[in-house]
């Protein structure tokens, strides 16, 4: 499975239960990443996805999901639980520093992950967002 | 959440009566399945269960901004807003010089840049951030405050709440900061920062916390100003009963070496095209299709990528 997470300078997902930031640029490429496959979120992420031309399937814990192929969106669990199962992470990084309370538990290198490519764009309320890819 | 954002203010000002009489805020946890793992916080520690102490009649929909007047020995108090975005910095807006304002407790030293960035102890802390309501050379909303509040306790905050804003244009952040003075101390032992989503009824942004005014490695008189080198308590002269303890962190992904055969590009997400950086075609592309991407031409080909005509990357 793929899996899509965002990060800010320190790994940070989340503070107090909420996401750390959001970008609608960020949605946009996580669409075009998923292209015509099916992208798995939880129902906290649905809001980012509302009027979202990707296919959605909101889950529970979308980590459970059985379909080998899914995309994952992940804001608030745990991938290290699941890390066997991660053929792709795709990482957004904010390049900012925000309060956490949630971290990234994902050691990439352990997992047998590599990093291929590296993208920078312009968010809508971000400077720069860079986009990393690993792949096993 | 769209009926929340439906919800009149007065209504989400009893949720949030609600929420406080509760204990907690009407939103789900963490997804199932994941888990939590304390984190170092040794910047700030979480005061109330993270709720702000704001009442139903303090949260408003409508902008304003208020400091207190100094007191008789010239330290600040509270500064409040309502934080939309026509309090923020305008596009391409300047910070304006506040090397003018003395704080009370304005004692600067500097100290080996090893052991504070910058070198310099103090910054001139805004209590409300100039990325929230622009506020420049207001010697109401200013602190003597150390590097370390100010970057790893104080700013994080504000980064999130100003991102939350750009994102959320119409939308308004309340806001409110008050610096704790022990007795006759003329420096502030921390300042407590409380902030709520209005529109959205703190979905976006809650959060009650306490940033320690110390400095790692620095021994503050907190009366006067004066420091020294010296071991810390950390967090000075406070209580951490409610703080998450400092700690190994988690591992944070990212960085790693890209492949030796690694190309830059500049990609069109929306033609598909991808060009050298040099690409007459570059200049003109606009924004939201603009990536600069590095990595092997065969994984670009591989997701439908193809070259310019014209630059013939």
């Amino acid at each position: 499975m793929t899996v899509i997470i965002c990060l800010d300078d320190r790994g940070g997902m989340a503070f107090n239960n909420r996401r750390q930031s959001s970008d609608v640029r960020v949605i946009a490429d996580i669409e075009r990443v998923v292209d015509d496959g099916i992208l798995y979120i939880s129902d906290y992420s649905e809001e980012l996805f509302e009027s979202s031309s990707a296919s959605v399937i909101s889950l529970p814990d979308p980590m459970q999901t059985q379909d080998g192929d899914a995309f994952v969106f992940v804001e608030r669990g745990s991938l290290r639980a699941h890390a066997d199962k991660i053929d792709r992470l795709i990482i957004y990084k904010w390049n900012r520093h925000y309060p956490s309370d949630l971290r990234c538990d994902l050691d990439v290198g352990a997992a047998g992950l590599r990093l291929v490519s590296r993208r920078e764009f312009k968010g809508d309320c971000h400077e720069k967002i860079t986009r990393e890819d690993y792949k096993r | 959440m769209k009926s929340l954002l439906r919800l009149g203010t007065s209504l989400l000002a009893l949720l949030l009566l609600l929420a406080t009489l509760t204990g907690c805020l009407p939103f789900p946890g963490n997804d199932g399945g994941g888990s939590y793992e304390p984190t170092p916080l040794a910047a700030f520690e979480v005061r109330n269960d993270n709720i702000p102490y704001f009442t139903p009649d303090e949260i408003v929909s409508e902008s304003y901004e208020h400091y207190s007047p100094l007191d008789s020995l010239g330290r600040c108090g509270v500064a409040m807003a309502c934080i939309g975005t026509d309090l923020m910095p305008k596009e391409g807006e300047k910070r304006g010089s506040i090397s003018d304002v003395k704080p009370s407790g304005w004692e600067q030293e500097e100290y080996d840049p090893e052991l504070v960035d910058g070198g310099y102890l103090y910054n001139r802390a805004h209590l409300i951030g100039w990325q929230l309501t622009a506020e420049n050379a207001n010697r109401q909303n200013l602190i003597t405050g150390t590097k370390y509040m100010n970057n790893e306790g104080m700013l994080p905050f504000e980064n999130m709440v100003a991102d939350y804003l750009k994102g959320h244009r119409s939308n308004h952040v309340m806001y409110r900061v008050t610096p704790e003075f022990k007795g006759n101390n003329l420096v502030a032992s921390g300042v407590l920062m409380e902030a709520y989503s209005v529109e959205d009824g703190g979905a976006g942004i809650c959060f009650c916390v306490y940033v320690f005014n110390y400095q790692p490695g620095i021994v503050i008189n907190y009366a006067d100003g004066t420091s020294a080198l010296g071991e810390t308590t950390v967090p000075p002269d406070s209580s951490t009963e409610d703080g998450v303890e400092d700690g190994e962190g988690t591992i944070t992904p990212g960085g790693g070496e890209l492949p030796e055969e690694s190309e830059t590009f500049i990609l069109n997400t929306s033609t598909k095209r991808y060009h050298k950086p040099t690409c007459s075609g570059v200049s003109t592309m606009k924004e939201e299709n603009k990536q600069e991407y590095t990595g092997t031409r065969e994984d670009l080909e591989a997701e439908g990528y193809v070259p310019c005509g014209t630059c013939k990357p």
